[in-house]
């Protein structure tokens, strides 16, 4: 073996090792949940209506609070836990919501109303935990679980034939009791006297 | 030295079958989980019904509104310049390169604001930038703009303002416009009257 080839082989083995130092630091370096849907079964999930529970359905559900720590312990539905939005995906949420998945156990995430709980829900159905349900309605600061109005609800409000009124001859209404217009009063010159 | 050699090639052999295990991404672009998460804390996605009503009235030209509402409805009413696109093709192609437009303000909006909250979601999902929600979307917007509203007795000059504003888009929409009156305490405060004396005619001169 002369020196060249020894060199050489010395090269591909640092090469080597730098190479496997790679992947194995990418293999156990700290990664964010993986998403677990596809486009189409995220699609799915927008319109499946059997993903939200009314407030009246909760009973022998886990209810999970979205809300900061002390806006949960200013009050809560009894049962409730505490898993807080902007801690929703550190070590410590994760390892709960894994266990629930595990366990079949249902659960039901909230917010302050349907809309808060709405996004982080949606983010956690799409991470693969399946067993979370979204609550149609909110909690209030005291802990009432309230459901979600009428108006906030996907269900039309709008009375079209208002919007129209541009289209449609408009009959003119006999005016009501007249308005007593402001008189302004009008400042005449003084009457200058009869100069000479 | 022949052996090490034939060791050194097959671990590189089964590291490359490591790639075989590693999680597909599609061909679109996705954001990192956790990204996506502080996104969803941050609030500022949420535009108003009367934000959304200025820049219609202002016609803004990077303000596109995305209206997820089912067609029939949309024929019905729709904002102007509105596109309607049904929730089942939001990750079309087609829709992707309405959402896609650069330096454009993308607002999704429903009857109400929960479905556009999700699209926002997937979308956002999708590596989309840009994207707003109406707040309340478009039952919300009907209320506050089409529906008149009566100040109350303690409402500030802001408040006064608002409903002015409300009124002349009310006008924008829908040719009809009702002048708001300012409750009777606060024009009651304002009237001020002023006297004037007048001066005394002068006398005749010389």
């Amino acid at each position: 073996m002369n020196k060249q080839t020894k060199s050489f082989a010395t090269l591909a083995g640092i090469l080597f090792l730098g190479i496997l130092a790679i992947g194995l630091i990418y293999l156990f370096s700290p990664k964010s949940p993986a998403y677990f849907t596809n486009e189409r079964e995220s699609l799915a999930l927008i319109k499946d209506p059997s993903a939200v529970v009314g407030v009246e359905e909760v009973a022998g559900k886990l209810l999970i609070d979205l809300r900061p720590a002390n806006v949960y312990a200013a009050g809560h539905p009894a049962g409730a836990i505490n898993l807080p939005m902007r801690r929703l995906l550190d070590p410590e949420s994760v390892s709960i919501l894994r266990e629930l998945k595990k366990n079949h156990r249902e659960a039901v995430v909230f917010g302050n109303d349907e809309l808060q709980g709405t996004a982080p829900w949606l983010l956690l159905r799409q991470l693969g935990y399946s067993n979370l349900k979204l609550l149609k309605g909110g909690c209030s600061p005291a802990g009432q679980l309230i459901p979600t109005p009428e108006a906030g609800t996907e269900k039309s409000a709008l009375d079209t034939s208002l919007l129209h009124q541009k289209n449609q001859p408009q009959t003119v209404e006999a005016s009501g009791p007249e308005k007593a217009k402001p008189v302004i009063p009008v400042r005449r010159p003084a009457s200058a006297g009869g100069g000479c | 030295m022949k052996r090490n050699y034939v060791i050194l090639a097959s671990v590189m052999v089964l590291l490359a079958f490591g790639l075989v295990i590693l999680p597909s991404h599609g061909d679109r672009k996705e954001i990192d989980s956790k990204a996506l998460l502080t996104a969803v804390a941050d609030k500022s996605r949420y535009l108003s019904a009367d934000q959304v009503t200025q820049r219609i009235i202002e016609k803004d030209p990077t303000l596109i509104l995305v209206d997820l509402r089912p067609s029939q409805e949309f024929r019905a009413f729709a904002l102007p310049g509105a596109v309607n696109i049904p929730p089942d093709s939001l990750l079309a192609a087609s829709t992707l390169e309405i959402l896609g437009q650069p330096g454009k303000d993308k607002v999704l909006f429903a009857a109400s604001d929960l479905l556009a909250e999700k699209a926002w979601l997937l979308c956002s999902r999708y590596a989309q930038s840009r994207m707003y929600v109406m707040k309340g979307g478009m039952n919300e917007w009907f209320n506050t703009i089409i529906r008149e509203g009566v100040p109350a007795p303690t409402a500030s000059s802001a408040d006064l303002d608002l409903l002015r504003f409300r009124s002349a888009a009310r006008q924008f929409f829908t040719g009809d416009g009702a002048e708001v009156q300012a409750p009777a305490a606060a024009s009651g405060s304002v009237k001020v009257t002023i006297t004037r004396k007048t001066p005394a005619a002068s006398g005749g001169g010389c």
